[in-house]
């Protein structure tokens, strides 16, 4: 729900759970995938922030970590 | 509030445009159909003009919102020069009854209080709906910041197929038209847009039904309609399972009009209806391929028994004209990710059998 409701409310800007090529229809399929964790891609995609999600009894504990940019890479 | 309110201005027009041309000019027409046709109408021919524009690499845009409305009046005033307007019918005269009194005050009542409640979510709240967010709001977000061509990555992204990929876009057109003409992207009041289609319906129903019932009755068969599951749970979360009645409802009073009268005229607006039901929801395709089947049976029918030429023009125009128009909506989009025809299955429409309930009282 949450990553739906991201990607509706944040577009154009984007949330990459994944590469493009992994299909998420299910949240199964979302918790399956794996962060892309490539310094080049991550540079290509302009992304800057890692956010991480983790299911607590009572809701849900959110982590962000900035991701710095080197323009010479 | 100027711009969407000429958005919602230029729907009416070209919705009124093709309304007369299609509807027998100097035919009495009641009110409510000459205004619900034009909305449907409208909400057909507008999105799908800025599909193709999209396609040609057209960004929708307050000018392109214009242009459509100047050309649309330009038809209408032509069409009103050589004296092809539709008359407008006037109002039958009834001996008043307390019994159709309150029947009528119970029908308005129950029309009222549901326009009221659907209003209220798609003016006053975000969008609520799961399917509203991540199929319609996503691809209406697309749409705004992106031509069609060369095709957004979006429709290429497989992370994203949560957000059926390769449902059409009438709908989100609709809704970018508003996001367009408001000038801001995030206004949830964007999706009332998306009701225009449910007004038309009403209007349209009643206007059909008042042609074997008092109006007392009429307005009591639309109230039913207005208070569907379907209609109250989704229509103001800018869903398209309302609007595809809608576009059902009107392809099925054209059809019944040609299988009537076998005019060319009534099979154009016929294939011009499915085709855009079938460019709004994957489930318009059952009633596509239904009246093209009948079609095509007709004029063989017809051709072989009856050798008669007349049937079979109005057959292949509905065909060429409801195949040209699916061809131009979905050539850009084709499936990708989806896998619809293997969740076709008994479980998965027992449990959509809500959503069946408006489209049943539309075709009944």
């Amino acid at each position: 729900m949450f990553y739906s409701r991201a990607v509706y409310a944040l577009w154009p800007k984007r949330i990459f759970a994944t590469d493009a090529s992994t299909i998420i229809n299910t949240s199964t399929q979302l918790g399956a995938t794996t962060l892309p964790t490539d310094a080049r891609w991550m540079n290509e995609h302009d992304i800057r922030a890692v956010v991480r999600f983790r299911a607590e009894p009572y809701g849900a504990r959110i982590e962000s970590t900035n991701v710095r940019i080197d323009p010479l890479q | 509030m100027i711009w969407p309110s000429i958005y919602v201005a230029v729907i009416g027009v070209s919705g009124f445009a093709l309304t007369t041309i299609f509807i027998e000019a100097k035919k009495k027409t009641h009110i409510a159909e000459l205004i619900g046709m034009s909305a449907m109408f409208g909400c057909g021919i507008v999105p799908s003009v800025m599909i193709w524009l999209s396609m040609c690499g057209l960004k929708p845009s307050r000018a392109i919102i214009l242009c459509i409305g100047m050309v649309c009046l330009a038809a209408i005033g032509y069409r009103w020069k050589i004296g092809r307007m539709p008359s407008i019918k006037r109002p039958a005269v009834f001996q008043l009854r307390f019994y159709d009194i309150a029947l009528c005050g119970l029908a308005v009542s129950l029309i009222t209080i549901q326009l009221a409640c659907v209003l209220s979510v798609a003016i006053k709240l975000p969008v609520l709906d799961i399917d509203g967010w991540a199929i319609w709001g996503t691809k209406a977000k697309v749409l705004y910041y992106e031509p069609l061509h060369p095709t957004p990555a979006y429709f290429h992204d497989l992370s994203l197929s949560y957000s059926h990929l390769d449902y059409p876009l009438i709908v989100p057109m609709l809704w970018t038209g508003q996001m367009v003409a408001s000038g801001n992207v995030d206004d949830p009041t964007n999706k009332a847009v998306v009701l225009i289609p449910l007004l038309g319906a009403m209007l349209l129903l009643y206007a059909v039904a008042r042609e074997g019932l008092t109006p007392a009755r009429a307005a009591l068969i639309v109230s039913l309609f207005a208070g569907a599951p379907a209609m109250s749970r989704w229509s103001g979360q800018g869903q398209a399972d309302m609007v595809i009645a809608a576009f059902i409802l009107a392809a099925t009073i054209w059809f019944m009009r040609w299988i009537r009268d076998r005019h060319p005229r009534n099979a154009i607006a016929t294939g011009f209806f499915i085709a855009i039901a079938a460019s709004t929801k994957l489930e318009g395709k059952v009633l596509y391929f239904s009246i093209l089947g009948y079609a095509i049976l007709s004029m063989l029918w017809t051709l072989i028994f009856n050798r008669s030429v007349k049937p079979t023009i109005g057959g292949i125009v509905l065909i060429l004209v409801s195949a040209l128009l699916i061809m131009w909506s979905v050539a850009a989009l084709e499936s990708r990710s989806a896998t619809y025809t293997r969740r076709l299955r008994l479980s998965n429409i027992c449990l959509n059998n809500s959503r069946w309930t408006a489209a049943h009282v539309a075709i009944d």
